[in-house]
């Protein structure tokens, strides 16, 4: 007892710890329960056990074994890459056949860029090629060079920043510049631009250089960028820059400049693409690609850039807290309605061309150089441009079998509403290679669209087609089919059937023409029109007249319309949704929107003075929705196990009774976590329903090969851990801008089909990707996710990439629906859009993918339409993708850490039409909610749909009828088992320290005084 | 009356006492980041409190010759509270660690008071810990 007495100390301190550590794990566990889902992602191995017998035919990969998966794999990566990359300018320098020793300029030739940073990052584990490794295996390399950018390091700034970005770009040396004459045939320069989630280029960004060189000026190049290429160029016979940028950027100078002999975009290429570069630059491939952006000469001229900044509400405090103010004091007007892209360029141009004077069209507003505004001082390549190797000859024919006409015609096919005509390419060079057909549209611009507010771009991308390799002097006929209902325009003012607005097609001529691009469709058009260069045409093809078709495709039904598409695809009639977008809704005529009928329209920049109104505030707080309390909501009576497994639902059609039997089984708290959860299905397991994999990814998820997740060795997809492909990564695809300058729609799918793959090999059914917003301008940080800048491009190539996903049960997720134009201040931005530029720009590009329920489902933009946000938008969610797409899948929010975003909620959410919250945390308690939910009638029936869509989309994914996969969750139990032990031994010190204390001993004279 | 209630104090009281006072600065510390937050959890301010309370009760009664912690407790329960409390901060806070820890907020520049807090209150409880193993006060 003495002994124990003379460690009471000890005793006391251990009690201590043992207290401390059993309360922080206790309390700890309580926090992890709370945010389950990322302790599960953190802590909780997920295991598949993959089906093998006839479920998972279903779906099922066509490779036997990994290393014939990965080989196709790698090969689809690198033809998206051979077919994506953009010769933009050759004088017959490429290909570099003729040359053995030679130069790699540019710190980006030493660190190149092969995919964007974030969600679109190319995996650390990913093996990659560089371009210094795949040139090395033509061309000896000056090693001196190599080693100059190894020393100098790589302080390029990973993203873009609307405050400061450096390039990276290091001053060259005398070591390096007294070594090119031994390495002299050719010098190969490298510029790059990186691009990331959460950052944007400024028009006014400072670009700063290793070296400290400022200057005010954009997507432009820097001062050791300039300073290395004007130094190739005196030192070089033969100088290629190489463009490693998702955005364009400023080149012009460089364009123009005779002795640069060559210029390539290859975009962020992917892990392995590199390979495809530099086959390319040695001519061992024919390069096919064209632009999926315009080039413009700089880039903060555009009519979109005037409106391109931080711009605060001046008026506007938050009612409900500080915190929830930067949620809803940002705006962003874009005042150049449908005129973004090439749209603005072209159109600009047509109009400079054809009636100058009567459209302002040379005025002096976004000139680059001096006051007139000209075409060739603004764009350097034009949207869909690309040269080969080799050269072709493209003509309309009357059918599949080339038959010359001199009368060609698109043919209307009533049934499904397209239109279908065929084009004969005729490879007219010395070299094989491919040719992507490129079909545009003039639509007439009407005096009725003057008075409505109707605007039309001058030309417009239908349909392209690429042809298959073609040997010198062979010939293949492409036939182009394409929806009728893309060639209307959306009219905001008009009135048809007592509903406001409508897609119309005008009654006036068509054109329909072929172009390297939409600058040269348009001269086409141009020429056929009469135009020369005598009108200011900047020049005229010979052969123009084979190159275009004038029909009309409109019947007139008395006013001067044609209602054949007032109605979507599946008979919903398409009215005006969007009115309060446009910020001229709540304050008339404060926003001039750009018409080509003045060109003096040209965007001001609303960067002050734009304010708002109690009642705008009110629905930038969310207060458009009050829970209702003892409405009747009996018809949904919960809980009714009639032990119907959701393996009974595979293959039904959507609005099949049993449907609604299957989900009223379930307890409604338990199913209200598939919403409230991230699409947590953890709860749901006695109605067969697992754990639903997720991955982001728009490149590919972003996770590997033979994860310890599938236990099943009977599977064909259990994976050795000696296996040679265990560990390959699949986020290593191209960029999309460079899946996009493919122009080749099967490709497109193929990536698609890889990705759909990637989901069977894994057991990870859904993948959060591809982006499909557009790029408004090039300063977007996010381009390198989306297609492009026009929306039928990425319309198509979506499309195809959703479709070969959707073969094989992956879920394509995309982001952001929509207008994700910006992203600094993107979450709770306000976007003020017309309704026209609303449908005919960002909505085009989504309505293939949905329309056609290729994509399994959609992620809300953070952004704001108008004042409602991606996830709190009825007008997007559920009139426009619901009832005019039919669209089947998911509708949920962005990454929702609700305490921070108070701007998302599951109130707003769910009222209008989301499917599920993207949450991290458990903020939102089912029970609660299902108190909530139970009094009130329209969130009962939106809870509903929402399980609905949900298991739907589940049900016809490879997580059902392929891999059953599920959590191994050991945490719980760990922690309540570690809490538990470290309290038995705070008992037990206690129980010590109050024997070893003297507790019960007679106080001593000196306390008791 | 303060020089007979110190005189006998040993070195595990004045660690006592500076965990004691490094608590009360996070504690107010934690109150402006709660504040500038709007994330005050009951739960742990009422534990904040508790710890803070419980010592200067026992020490205040002291003084006044009432000794309500024989084996001195105290300094336990303060700690052990003091952890709750602190866990539980933490706890109201993981989204926006999250957001730091990926690089998305910076702890200096975003959320100087949230990280001075944190440093108060884990230098808090280490001394708490080491107090535990310390004599409070010389046996005569």
């Amino acid at each position: 007892m003495k002994k124990l007495k003379k460690l009471n100390f000890l005793w006391h301190g251990l009690t201590s710890v043992f207290a401390v550590l059993s309360v922080g794990v206790f309390t700890g566990y309580t926090i992890a329960n709370n945010y389950q889902t990322v302790a599960d992602q953190l802590f909780a191995p997920l295991v598949s056990s993959q089906a093998s017998g006839e479920e998972a035919k279903t779906y099922e990969s066509p490779y036997e074994n990994t290393t014939d998966f990965v080989t196709d794999r790698d090969n689809t990566l690198k033809q998206i890459a051979a077919e994506g990359t953009v010769l933009l300018k050759n004088n017959g320098t490429l290909p570099l056949t003729n040359a053995s020793n030679i130069t790699l300029l540019g710190t980006a030739s030493h660190y190149p860029l092969y995919g964007g940073n974030i969600a679109s990052y190319v995996a650390d584990k990913a093996e990659k090629i560089s371009l210094e490794s795949a040139l090395s295996n033509y061309y000896s390399l000056n090693q001196t060079a190599i080693d100059y950018y190894q020393s100098a390091g790589n302080t390029r700034s990973a993203s873009p920043d609307f405050e400061r970005y450096n390039t990276g770009e290091v001053s060259l040396n005398s070591s390096v510049t007294s070594s090119f004459s031994s390495y002299g045939d050719a010098a190969i320069c490298v510029i790059a631009r990186a691009s990331a989630e959460e950052a944007d280029y400024s028009k006014e960004t400072i670009v700063t250089d290793a070296d400290g060189h400022e200057g005010p000026i954009g997507m432009a190049l820097s001062v050791n960028e300039k300073a290395m290429l004007d130094e190739a160029i005196k030192s070089f016979n033969k100088v290629i820059i190489v463009l490693n940028t998702a955005s364009p950027i400023e080149i012009d100078e460089y364009a123009n400049n005779e002795n640069v002999d060559a210029i390539l975009w290859c975009g962020y290429p992917g892990s392995l693409g590199f390979e495809s570069v530099a086959k390319i630059i040695h001519g061992d491939i024919n390069p096919s690609g064209q632009l999926s952006d315009t080039y413009a000469v700089n880039a903060a001229n555009s009519a979109a850039a005037q409106n391109y900044g931080n711009y605060l509400f001046s008026n506007y405090t938050s009612a409900i807290s500080p915190e929830f103010q930067k949620y809803a004091d940002a705006y962003l007007i874009q005042a150049e309605g449908i005129y973004t892209g090439y749209k603005y360029y072209e159109t600009r141009y047509y109009d400079s061309v054809n009636d100058p004077e009567g459209t302002n069209a040379k005025v002096n507003k976004g000139v680059t150089n001096g006051t007139t505004w000209n075409y060739e001082d603004e764009v350097t390549y034009s949207f869909g441009y690309g040269l080969s190797y080799t050269t072709f000859s493209e003509e309309f024919v009357a059918d599949k079998e080339g038959t010359a006409t001199d009368t060609p015609v698109l043919t209307y096919n009533s049934e499904d509403k397209t239109y279908t005509t065929y084009v004969k390419v005729t490879n007219t060079g010395d070299v094989a290679g491919k040719h992507a057909v490129q079909l545009y549209m003039q639509s007439p611009y009407t005096e009725n669209d003057k008075r409505d507010g109707v605007e039309k771009s001058a030309v417009l991308l239908v349909d392209f087609e690429k042809t298959s390799e073609l040997a010198p002097d062979a010939s293949e006929v492409l036939e182009l089919t394409f929806e009728g209902q893309y060639l209307a325009s959306y009219n905001s003012s008009i009135v048809y059937d007592d509903l406001k607005g409508a897609y119309v097609l005008d009654i006036g001529d068509y054109y329909f023409a072929l172009g390297n691009g939409a600058h040269d469709a348009l001269n086409n058009i141009l020429a056929y029109q009469g135009k020369t260069a005598d009108d200011g045409m900047d020049y005229v093809n010979n052969d123009f007249q084979n190159k275009v078709i004038s029909q009309e495709i409109a019947i007139d039904s008395g006013d001067g319309y044609d209602y054949t598409y007032v109605n979507s695809k599946n008979g919903t009639r398409v009215s005006n949704q969007f009115e309060n977008a446009d910020y001229n809704y709540f304050k008339e005529n404060a926003v001039t929107y750009l018409t080509r009928s003045d060109w003096n329209t040209f965007p001001e920049e609303y960067d002050s003075g734009i304010e708002i109104t109690p009642e705008m505030a009110d629905i930038l707080e969310n207060k458009f929705y009050t829970v209702k309390t003892g409405e009747d909501t009996s018809e949904y009576q919960w809980g009714n196990d009639k032990g119907i497994k959701i393996s009974e639902l595979v293959g039904l059609d959507f609005n099949d009774p049993k449907w609604k039997e299957f989900i009223l089984q379930m307890d409604f708290v338990d199913a209200l976590t598939i919403i409230l959860k991230y699409n947590n299905t953890n709860d749901l397991t006695s109605f067969g329903i697992n754990k639903w994999g997720v991955y982001d990814g728009p490149i590919g998820m972003y996770t590997t090969l033979g994860v310890n997740f599938n236990m099943n060795e009977d599977s064909k997809y259990y994976v050795e851990a000696n296996d040679p492909n265990n560990g390959y990564s699949f986020a290593n695809m191209p960029c999309a801008p460079v899946v996009a300058a493919t122009f080749n729609k099967d490709l497109a799918n193929k990536e698609g089909q890889m990705f759909g793959n990637d989901s069977l090999w894994s057991g990870y059914s859904t993948q959060f990707g591809p982006g499909n917003n557009l790029h408004r301008t090039p300063y977007g940080g996010r381009n390198h996710e989306y297609y492009s800048e026009d929306s039928m491009l990425a319309n198509l190539i979506c499309s195809e990439v959703t479709s070969g996903m959707k073969e094989f049960g992956n879920v394509a997720i995309l982001k952001h629906f929509a207008f994700n134009d910006i992203e600094n201040n993107r979450q709770g931005i306000a976007e003020f859009l017309t309704e026209q530029q609303i449908r005919e720009n960002e909505l085009r590009a989504f309505q293939g993918p949905c329309e056609n329920n290729y994509a399994g489902g959609v992620m809300n933009s953070y952004s704001r339409m108008g004042l409602y946000s991606g996830a709190a938008n009825e007008a997007l969610n559920t009139i426009v993708l619901r009832q005019e797409w039919d669209f089947t899948g998911l509708d949920m929010t962005d990454a929702a850490y609700a305490m921070y975003q108070p701007y998302l909620d599951w109130i707003t959410s769910m009222s209008t039409g989301g499917t599920s919250m993207l949450a991290t945390s458990a903020l939102w308690r089912t029970a609660d909610v299902a108190k909530q939910i139970s009094g009130d009638l329209k969130l009962m029936e939106r809870a509903y749909d929402s399980i609905h869509y949900t298991l739907y989309t589940y049900a016809n994914s490879n997580q059902v009828t392929g891999a059953t996969f599920k959590i191994i969750r050991y945490w719980p139990g760990l922690l309540i088992g570690l809490g538990s032990a470290f309290a038995v031994l705070a008992a037990g010190g206690l129980v010590l320290t109050v024997l070893s204390s003297d507790i019960g001993k007679k106080p001593s004279e000196e306390e008791e005084a | 009356m303060l020089k007979n209630y110190i005189k006998n104090k040993s070195a595990g009281f004045y660690l006592f006492f500076i965990s004691y006072v490094l608590f009360i600065i996070g504690f107010i510390f934690f109150l402006v980041d709660g504040g500038k937050e709007h994330k005050l959890t009951i739960i742990t301010v009422i534990l904040s409190v508790l710890s803070i309370a419980l010592p200067l009760i026992v020490e205040i009664l002291k003084v006044f010759k009432i000794k309500i912690d024989p084996i001195n407790l105290t300094p336990i329960i303060f700690v052990t509270l003091a952890m709750a409390g602190t866990v539980m901060f933490i706890g109201d806070r993981v989204d926006v660690l999250g957001y730091i820890f990926t690089n998305h907020y910076s702890f200096t520049e975003d959320y100087p008071e949230l990280l001075v807090t944190l440093i108060f209150l884990i230098l808090s409880i280490i001394g708490g810990l080491v107090t535990n193993f310390f004599k409070l006060e010389d046996s005569k």
